[in-house]
């Protein structure tokens, strides 16, 4: 866990004011309950999941098309915490703080956040990705939540959780919230939030959240008015940190299933969060403003904007121009123009997205193992940072974010010479012909990154027959093929528990398209989703890691940096998993 | 002129239909949405299971057929990922489109036709060279690249003017989002209409009519203005007419830059989410206006010169 720190580290931070006296206390609980995780967690982490103050890579945004396949295509990071399922104690701890900050101030003044593009369903069960989540996120209250530096998981709607047993999860509601039409948030609507998720269809569209399948959900139950009771029909480990990105919803208004009332959820949502949807002209503007009546923290800001703008300079003068305060998908080469404006400032942080190589492990020459590790150890990613990443970033040691990445996690070295040693072992000869897939115009310098390793590869012998292609075009055609070429270039917006990092190399993934099938991996996969044993999985995720990076269905490049611009007026900082909240967001002056 | 009418709105209703066909066709042929609609966990199973529940596993005929016979009642279906009906979605989006087009339009005509008179009027002279050579260039900019020099200067320099969006409704706010993207939209067509009111201008200038009006003594001004400008802007009105439908649905460029939330950032973002009912909708409306607009500049035609007559 990112926030897991040492006791003396713990106190330090609270001299600096950097935790308040309520966050030392909730996360020494978490350390004296969950020690025996600690160690090798902290070992892992390092601090290593700290923002890096610096940019690189390109624009490669363009138009409205970068975010809006974000949220397809599997990219969208509505990225969850480590499943805390055995440390319910963890959350009972914290069960006994009020979410509520209590301080009754009265929002005044208005924010508008800009991103690259705007929603298309606000239903909870249709949305996708991270900008529809982001409007959401102030209009509804999501059962958990996480903390803004650290994305511990944190009470929400859901003051305590714990694991009765393997297949049963009993979850403790707030006091005193309501939703938006002064209905109670109570275990009725819980429950109703629960089996609305686990129907396969909102009217006659098809969901797309998928909680309801990744925790096998059999059934909820109100035990009393503040509890609930989940079952499923497996341990379900990550369940916690799926909550976090679960909005729970008032039947008053949900119940209602015919066509109008559906259409009017997805474009007037209502909820209990901290604001109360006011408006959306779509492509336009989101209007949101502060619900005085909101059982936490009160929010500061009293009308929150979201505009979507697909024009990065757009963006960038919208900003320089105090006509917004947060931007997203800020390029790192226009990052320095933005530090050295009067207004504006940048916020980076590296984010959950891994990217890497796939290779068609079904076809040579990639079926040899040892020529995926030649490509391994053939990329100069050290060159690559210096030449297009302005010196930003890491070859990524594993693919599983922190905080479980595996402590002796080493990255791949650059030696061409061990490549071409392996090549020549596994009998590939000189100038063999390889075709390499590559989007152009998704992830931070992704054809030029292509190209660079295309050249590396060349050097250790292999033809690279490079095939770059416009990003809906690869999103659209190309994946959904499910026959990309031997090695294909790709990024996933991973969450961070851990066990879904790993799945996606695991057969039944729907963007694994390696067809790598390890037999250990399997089996110790299969053993870590069904495990809720906190320490028990951080071994299994240890040796899979292990697995996945010496049997390399992919060549790991590097986690993402993500830039944002932010106004010098407030404070605010960018978060791992993409978050943006204007409840984060503090007006200095 | 009624046979006429009729056998065009025929043609006109293939035309639709043809289109229509083409885009579906070509939709399919850049793959199905399932994969990108799914969670981005979903495993493959997942994704099969909506493919079938989304009826894209069905053979594209039978989809044609089901949209089809659907649009003609005017039932476009349902968006794929904003769930709301794709006619609604597209009455939303047509007041700024037509605001937006109607602007340009306006400016492309207003400036147009004087600066191509006075180019023909004064040919070879250091101002027709000017407009001439300005024209030329308004013709091979990049439409985003004008777009972003013109944020870079107005919007980020100056500070005069906004860089994206429509404003809140007012009056003022709306002329002053306006201007940037109507000037981007409008340079294009502005600069081709003015080399074509040009060319056809001095085309008549030199007929037999306009030298028998000359030898009988009439002024140069009347000459130009009252007999030959006439016949100058028979294919000038042409161009006009195809060129507000294609401000119409093909503002797809200048709606992008500057976030202007019209029909053609609409469609863009459609195809890139490939939420095909919207696309197929989209576009057949804006193909459906294209034609229309057709035939009403064939009509105007005979009201404009009499020697052309429908049969």
């Amino acid at each position: 866990m990112g926030d897991l720190l040492k006791p003396e580290e713990l106190a330090e931070q609270t001299l600096r004011s950097r935790l308040s006296r309520r966050g030392l206390l909730r996360r020494a609980a978490v350390l004296g309950l969950a020690t025996p995780v600690v160690g090798s967690l902290l070992a892992a982490c390092g601090g290593d999941d700290d923002e890096e103050p610096s940019s690189g890579g390109s624009a490669t945004e363009s138009t409205g098309g970068s975010e809006a396949t974000e949220a397809t295509g599997g990219e969208a990071t509505e990225s969850t915490e480590e499943p805390e399922a055995t440390e319910s104690t963890g959350g009972e701890a914290e069960a006994t703080e009020p979410a509520g900050g209590g301080e009754d101030v009265e929002a005044t003044g208005e924010i508008t956040i800009i991103q690259g593009v705007d929603a298309n369903s606000l239903d909870p069960l249709l949305r996708n990705s991270t900008p529809e989540f982001n409007l959401n996120l102030h209009i509804y209250d999501m059962f958990l939540a996480r903390n803004p530096e650290t994305l511990e998981l944190e009470p929400s709607i859901i003051q305590s959780w714990e694991a009765v047993d393997e297949n049963t999860w009993r979850l403790e509601m707030v006091e005193g919230a309501m939703f938006h039409d002064g209905t109670p948030v109570d275990a009725d609507a819980a429950v109703f939030t629960f089996e609305r998720a686990a129907k396969d269809k909102v009217g006659d569209k098809p969901r797309v959240q998928s909680i309801a399948n990744q925790i096998g959900f059999v059934s909820a139950t109100a035990v009393d008015a503040k509890t609930i009771e989940i079952k499923t029909d497996k341990p379900a480990a990550i369940f916690p940190a799926l909550l976090t990105s679960f909005e729970i919803v008032p039947p008053s208004y949900f119940s209602d299933e015919s066509p109008e009332n559906l259409a009017k959820i997805a474009e007037s949502p209502m909820g209990s969060g901290p604001y109360k949807f006011v408006e959306w002209k779509r492509d336009d503007h989101f209007t949101c403003e502060a619900n005085p009546d909101y059982w936490g923290t009160k929010p500061t800001i009293k009308t929150v904007t979201f505009r979507p703008v697909p024009e990065l300079s757009a963006r960038v003068v919208a900003l320089q121009n105090d006509e917004a305060q947060i931007v997203t998908n800020i390029a790192p080469d226009v990052a320095p123009q933005i530090e050295q404006s009067d207004n504006a400032r940048i916020s980076t942080v590296t984010g959950g997205r891994i990217i890497f190589l796939g290779f068609r492990c079904d076809k040579p020459p990639f079926d040899d193992p040892r020529v995926r590790q030649a490509v391994n150890y053939a990329i100069d990613f050290e060159s690559i940072k210096v030449a297009l990443l302005n010196g930003n970033g890491e070859r990524a040691s594993t693919i599983i974010n922190p905080p479980h990445t595996p402590p002796d996690a080493k990255a791949y070295e650059y030696d061409p010479e061990k490549a071409k040693a392996l090549l020549a072992e596994a009998g590939v000869p000189e100038g063999f012909e390889v075709t390499m897939d590559a989007p152009s115009g998704r992830y931070i310098k992704d054809a030029e990154m292509a190209q660079a390793i295309a050249q590396n590869l060349e050097a250790v012998g292999l033809k690279i027959n490079l095939k770059v292609l416009e990003w809906s075009v690869y999103a659209g055609e190309l994946l959904p093929s499910g026959e990309p070429d031997e090695i294909h270039f790709l990024g996933l917006g991973s969450p961070f528990t851990g066990e879904q990092e790993l799945f996606y190399v695991h057969p039944d993934y729907s963007l694994n398209f390696t067809r790598w099938n390890n037999e250990e991996y399997n089996t110790l996969y299969d053993q870590l989703t069904n495990s809720l044993d906190e320490a028990e999985r951080q071994d299994l995720m240890n040796k899979i890691s292990a697995i996945v990076m010496d049997d390399c269905p992919w060549a790991p490049l590097w986690h993402q940096v993500d830039f944002y611009g932010a106004s010098k007026k407030i404070e605010w900082e960018a978060r791992a998993d993409e978050r943006i909240s204007a409840m984060e967001a503090r007006y200095t002056s | 002129m009624t046979r006429y009418i009729i056998r065009r709105l025929l043609q006109s209703i293939l035309v639709v239909f043809g289109v229509s066909v083409l885009v579906f066709v070509i939709l399919f042929q850049t793959g199905d949405p399932a994969i990108l609609m799914a969670s981005p966990d979903a495993t493959r199973e997942e994704v099969d299971q909506l493919r079938h529940d989304l009826g894209f596993d069905r053979p594209i005929y039978v989809q044609y057929f089901e949209f089809a016979s659907k649009a003609v009642r005017g039932d476009f279906g349902t968006s794929l990922r904003q769930g709301q009906p794709v006619f609604k979605l597209i009455r939303e989006r047509m007041p700024a489109t037509l605001k937006l087009a109607l602007t340009a339009f306006v400016l492309s005509v207003v400036i147009s036709i004087p600066v191509g008179i006075i180019s023909a009027t004064k040919r070879n002279s250091i101002w027709d060279n000017l407009v001439m050579g300005l024209a030329l260039l308004g013709q091979s900019l990049p439409v985003f690249f004008l777009g972003v020099v013109l944020i870079f200067v107005f919007a980020g320099k100056l500070k005069w003017l906004p860089s994206y969006g429509q404003g809140d409704g007012s009056m003022v706010s709306t002329i002053k989002h306006l201007i940037l993207p109507s000037i981007t939209l409008a340079t294009f067509s502005l600069a081709r209409s003015a080399r074509l009111v040009r060319s056809s201008l001095l085309e008549v200038l030199g007929l037999d009519f306009v030298r028998t009006a000359r030898s009988k003594g009439l002024t140069e001004s009347a000459v130009t203005y009252r007999h030959a400008l006439k016949n100058a802007l028979i294919p000038v009105i042409t161009i006009f007419g195809l060129e507000f439908g294609t401000l119409l649905g093909g503002a797809v460029i200048t709606e992008t830059v500057f976030s202007w939330p019209g029909i053609g950032r609409m469609i863009i973002l459609a195809i890139q989410q490939r939420d095909f009912p919207v696309v197929v909708g989209a576009v057949t409306v804006v193909a459906v206006i294209f034609v229309f607009l057709n035939l009403i500049v064939d009509l105007l035609y005979g009201v404009i010169d009499p020697r052309v007559r429908y049969g």
